[in-house]
């Protein structure tokens, strides 16, 4: 157990430096896996407050992604709730955008927010889960916070109001983030009833209780209406 | 209910306010309504004019033993749980028990439905009805995930038309020394502002901006209101038209109450000096007379009726105009053509004359900029103009103005200055003759520092000086100099709320109040 638990560490470090997700898992004896793909069929809202004070246009932004949806059990048996090992993830400041713009950790995970851009930003949360403001520093340098609690914190720039991301911290390892195709995948789960919750942009979309036996796939689309 | 209850009897089960509620109906229907003994219901209940007990088998009962207690009521009894956990026990009576009774209650999985609220959620979802948000606690992820949206402009078409807004309210005790008051003859710190801003993108590369505010539910006026252009995408080069931001000084741009630390504007910005573009003094006592007055002077040219003068730059009104701006790393030139003045922005021309502004900023390093500004436009007004002699009527009135703004930040800090000199010059009428220039130079220093997250102080000193003009009884300032002292404090609500208080103190050299002390808050919600 010990060893497995060393070993989901170490995986769950990696995957969060590369993706800056936290929710792989080596999968384990007789647990099932919920895989499936979210589709999105409502628009996406975003944009920026009007910069009618501006004397000039804003510069070139990266339009925010907002398709990535988060997967995650919202019910468990208390066994499948097992402390799970902080990570790390990063939050880069990049074109006056938080890359990604929705990051997915487990409780006590650390996030670095370095800043990529030529201007100062100043990032912060208003969050219950978590507040905090890093106040403003330049090009290369970076902070770092804690997430101690699970929930969701919004994240903004104090300085640029049309920068926000979400961070979604778990008290639990069952979560995945959608890929570039709205693909998502929870692997090791216990076998079990379960409430999987489909969260984008801000809510949560959809709802379903499933059930997983042993050695088992379940195949569950979503879709955000 | 009363034609289908009439002389039956009906027990009703539960023990508070609820019981109360039904017996009354009950009784008022002419139904025979029992509830349980006194010793299992509320004294509420018990006192109640209504209130008869049911039979002694039912004495103790709870929703667990009631299957047991009804053999001994009477068949045909409706039984009438006022409690989900009652509605629950009633639902699960065994089919022999339940067959005697009659109730109206749901099936026992239906029960569970309607109890729990998040299988009544899932069951509406499913049957494609409408119902409210639902989140099961089960984790602390479940209660935060309730919608958190906001950050967000109000987006339509695409993105192409999108809305932003303010909306301010600020309280203070009567400033009875108008240092607070503004050209709209109200005072800042008694303001409640409802602002609206809109951008339209109506080509990639050209965007239509407005901005719309309403003061004191007054009438609607338009703030802001033309064209951005960038033609050549690559370049960092704009045009704007119509009625644009300031080009001149910092603070005119950052006015909405969002940007500014504390409920009150600059001096420089909005305190009102004894000059009007539309009266003349006829000489320099005239001009005198009226220091320390200017939210509401009289000259004997141009328009005799009291009015409020004009502050050195006017942050409550934009100008007409066109402007260019280019940005060459770390310089950034902004140029404007406009038909009004620092002190008082136009939209339409009131003297045909044009005023020049312009401002050079320079960001060596992130968090620092510093910035230069000059202006120079026709003041007078040709209302005031026409009455004046014929060798004064043609002569150049202008306000000109040279800026210095300087902001830097790191940390938890930001710091901002600035100074602001103006010129005036007004007709050489009689003796003793206004023949130097009316200049007058404003300087503020402002902080910000924050505590915590969504909690700052901030303060700004500031002064407001005029210069020496010659009268008859010797060499006086123009107008009475002022001095403000302001600290506050900011604490976020939320995202979108902003709390803000401050004390503010001023001093004058003139008028009929010199000296006063003002406490001011401000509700701020943005979107």
């Amino acid at each position: 157990m010990v060893l497995s638990l060393a070993l989901a560490a170490l995986v769950l470090a990696l995957s969060s430096a590369r993706e800056g997700a936290v929710a792989a898992q080596e999968p384990r004896a007789a647990s099932g896996t919920i895989r499936g793909r979210v589709e999105l069929r409502r628009a996406p809202a975003g944009g920026e407050r009007p910069a009618v004070a501006e004397l000039g246009m804003p510069g070139p932004r990266e339009a925010v992604d907002r398709r990535r949806s988060v997967v995650y059990l919202e019910t468990a048996p208390q066994p499948a709730f097992e402390t799970p090992p902080p990570g790390r993830a990063v939050l880069d400041q990049r074109n006056e955008t938080f890359v990604p713009p929705v990051l997915a950790i487990t409780a006590g995970s650390t996030v670095d927010f370095p800043n990529s851009d030529r201007v100062y930003h100043n990032v912060f949360s208003l969050s219950k889960p978590r507040r905090f403001d890093l106040g403003r520093y330049p090009r290369g340098r970076s902070r770092s916070v804690v997430f101690d609690r699970p929930g969701v914190v919004r994240v903004f720039c104090e300085i640029h109001s049309h920068m926000s991301a979400y961070i979604l911290v778990f008290a639990h390892r069952f979560f995945s983030i959608t890929d570039a195709e709205g693909r998502y995948r929870l692997e090791a789960v216990p076998p079990g009833s379960y409430t999987l919750a489909l969260w984008n942009d801000g809510a949560v979309r959809a709802r379903r209780e499933l059930r997983v036996e042993p050695d088992a796939v379940v195949e569950l689309d979503l879709a955000v209406e | 209910m009363s034609r289908l209850l009439q002389g039956r009897k009906v027990l009703a089960l539960g023990t508070g306010v609820t019981v109360l509620g039904v017996l009354r109906i009950l009784h008022a229907d002419g139904a025979e309504a029992f509830a349980l003994p006194p010793s299992d219901v509320d004294p509420l209940v018990r006192r109640c004019r209504w209130y008869r007990p049911g039979p002694d088998a039912v004495q103790g009962v709870t929703p667990q033993t009631l299957a047991g207690a009804l053999d001994a009521m009477p068949q045909g009894t409706v039984l009438l749980p006022c409690s989900d956990a009652w509605v629950e026990a009633v639902g699960s009576l065994p089919p022999s028990v339940a067959a005697r009774f009659s109730s109206a209650v749901p099936l026992p999985g239906a029960v569970d439905t309607l109890i729990n609220k998040e299988l009544l959620a899932v069951a509406l979802d499913r049957l494609g009805l409408p119902g409210p948000l639902t989140v099961a606690p089960i984790t602390a992820l479940s209660l935060a995930a309730i919608p958190v949206r906001g950050g967000d402009p109000l987006a339509f078409f695409g993105g192409r038309l999108r809305l932003g807004g303010e909306v301010s309210g600020t309280i203070a005790p009567e400033d009875l020394g108008f240092f607070n008051y503004n050209d709209y003859e109200t005072s800042t710190l008694r303001l409640f502002r409802i602002d609206l801003m809109a951008e339209a993108r109506l080509l990639p590369s050209v965007s239509l901006l407005f901005d719309g505010r309403i003061d004191n539910l007054s009438e609607p006026r338009v703030y802001a209101l033309y064209l951005r252009a960038r033609p050549w995408p690559s370049r960092d080069f704009d045009l704007q038209a119509g009625l644009v931001p300031p080009v001149f000084g910092s603070f005119a741009r950052r006015r909405y109450a969002l940007d500014n630390p504390l409920p009150s504007l600059p001096l420089a910005y909005q305190y009102l000096t004894t000059i009007r573009e539309d009266a003349l003094p006829e000489n320099a006592e005239e001009l005198v007379a009226q220091r320390g007055r200017g939210w509401l002077v009289r000259y004997p040219i141009g328009n005799t009726a009291a009015g409020p003068g004009r502050p050195l730059v006017n942050a409550e009104r934009w100008d007409a105009g066109v402007q260019a701006r280019i940005g060459v790393r770390p310089f950034s030139l902004a140029l404007a053509v406009t038909q009004g003045t620092l002190s008082h922005p136009e939209f339409e021309d009131e003297n045909g004359g044009k005023q020049l502004s312009a401002r050079l900023a320079w960001t060596p390093l992130p968090g620092f900029v510093a910035g230069v500004s000059a202006a120079s436009g026709d003041f007078v007004a040709d209302s005031a103009r026409a009455a004046l002699p014929d060798g004064a009527s043609a002569g150049e009135y202008r306000q000109q103005a040279l800026g210095l703004d300087l902001e830097w930040s790191a940390g938890h800090l930001i710091l901002r200055g600035e100074a602001v000199f103006s010129r005036w010059r007004l007709p050489a009428l009689d003796a003793t003759r206004i023949e130097d220039p009316l200049d007058a130079l404003g300087l503020f220093a402002e902080a910000r520092y924050k505590l915590w997250p969504g909690v700052y102080v901030a303060s700004r000193v500031e002064r407001l000086t005029m210069a020496e003009l010659a009268t008859s009884f010797g060499p006086r300032g123009w107008d009475a100099p002022v001095t403000r002292v302001e600290i506050g404090a900011g604490w976020s609500a939320s995202r979108h709320v902003l709390l803000k208080a401050s004390w503010q103190h001023n001093w004058r050299d003139g008028g009929r109040v010199r000296e006063n002390d003002l406490v001011a808050a401000q509700v701020l919600l943005w979107y």
